[in-house]
């Protein structure tokens, strides 16, 4: 299990992440706005559905990723998308591998992050009165508290769009509206803060 | 618990077949084939459903698209569907149009328009409390006018990939059906409980996690039939 963590989301991408094992290459192209976050949750479900292999991705509270295999395969991570997730160049013969370095501006809170709500929400159509027919219901942005645990330090650059991610798997893209840290003590010798942080869903 | 399976097919034998043998319930969108965007493959050439078929069930769809498939005479091992719209996002091969992937394969995505459920109740709204005449501004208003439609507010109970797909927005509007896995056509009544609720999506009333871990989420809409 590694940390939860939020990761911003980019534009400007250039180049791809690949698996291959031999048999099935799976090549991730990034989009035109996307994360470090977004891009190996991709790999994850597409590696899954196409080779039916389950890979593990952690990160380590340093930001550094992790992706595993039960079985031995390669991958290869080229120009920004190599520079935004940590990894460089090609990897080979092994069933784990870990970045080089921390992927791109993340954030990896030291005691934890939680996100309790789905994230989901729309607003109300109308009815006519025989009931033969209703007004549709739009998507509207749902909003959340984002709660993480960490030591009493400056919080990193959080105006842009964020991917909230675990384990490879990807649970919202977020702005954040607010921002309160609460001390989980009153003598101030305990440096962890709670930091409680308004979100609101984007799509 | 284990991901729900995927449920659309191209398989060989059973060209685009909804395999319905995992959820306990579902939640249907309806599809029309009257109106562009949803209703191409090609393979070779293209192949259109028609546009007499009109609205479509998500089921009756996916059957009506593996008819047009077998019809054509596409059906031998390597034959591969190219969606030249969105069909083939709407059946869960992916987020683009104009793709192809590779035959024999299941829909690797949750399908937007088929939802499995773990689970599934509702109830009727009872209306007497919103009825209400409203004069206008000449008080020329008289009579009582009544509505009839029935609400029906949904508890559904699905995965976290069933979640993703209800979150793509096919089944939060337009004209959906929710009943249980062997659901009849006709509506659900006292007499007929296997029967379905087909009416159209009003809008949420509120999403939540059931479990720590977030694997499962309780989905409340609401629904109006006529």
């Amino acid at each position: 299990m590694g940390y939860g963590s939020l990761a911003p989301v980019y534009t400007g991408w250039t180049g791809t992440l690949v698996y291959s094992d031999g048999t099935y290459t799976v090549t991730i192209t990034p989009h035109t706005r996307e994360s470090v976050a977004s891009i190996v949750a991709r790999l994850v479900r597409d590696v899954l559905v196409t080779a039916g292999v389950r890979l593990t991705v952690s990160v380590s509270s340093g930001g550094v990723i992790t992706i595993a295999a039960g079985s031995v395969f390669a991958l290869t991570v080229t120009l920004v998308t190599a520079t935004r997730s940590g990894f460089t160049g090609t990897y080979t013969g092994a069933v784990t591998y870990t970045a080089a370095g921390a992927f791109s501006n993340g954030w990896v809170p030291a005691n934890g992050l939680r996100l309790a709500d789905p994230m989901l929400a729309t607003s109300r159509g109308g009815v006519v009165g025989d009931g033969s027919a209703g007004g549709s219901p739009m998507r509207t942005s749902a909003t959340s508290t984002l709660i993480a645990w960490n030591s009493a330090i400056a919080l990193p650059d959080l105006t842009g769009e964020q991917d909230y991610w675990h384990d490879g798997r990807v649970f919202g893209r977020l702005l954040v509206t607010g921002v309160r840290r609460v001390p989980l003590s009153s003598i101030r010798t305990v440096g962890s803060v709670r930091v409680e942080l308004d979100v609101i869903e984007v799509t | 618990m284990s991901a729900p399976r995927e449920v659309v097919q191209t398989k060989p034998g059973e060209i685009f077949s909804a395999t319905q043998d995992v959820a306990a319930a579902w939640l249907l969108g309806h599809v029309r084939t009257d109106a562009p965007g949803y209703r191409e493959v090609t393979e070779g050439g293209v192949l259109r459903l028609s546009t007499t078929l009109g609205d479509l069930r998500f089921d009756d769809y996916v059957t009506a698209m593996g008819a047009t498939w077998t019809n054509y005479g596409a059906v031998a091992f390597g034959d591969i569907p190219t969606w030249t719209d969105r069909a083939g996002w709407l059946m869960g091969f992916g987020e683009a149009g104009a793709v192809t992937y590779p035959g024999q394969s299941d829909s690797w995505l949750i399908p937007p328009a088929g939802i499995p459920l773990i689970g599934a109740t509702w109830t009727q709204v009872v209306g007497d409390a919103d009825r209400r005449q409203l004069l206008d501004r000449h008080r020329r208003n008289q009579g009582y006018v009544w509505g009839s439609a029935l609400l029906w507010r949904c508890k559904l109970v699905m995965h976290r990939y069933a979640l993703e797909a209800l979150q793509t927005g096919w089944c939060l509007r337009g004209k959906v059906t929710l009943g249980c896995a062997d659901m009849l056509d006709t509506p659900i009544s006292s007499t007929e409980p296997r029967g379905a609720i087909t009416g159209y999506a009003l809008g949420l009333d509120s999403v939540s996690w059931l479990d720590s871990i977030q694997q499962t989420a309780r989905v409340e809409m609401t629904i109006v039939t006529a």
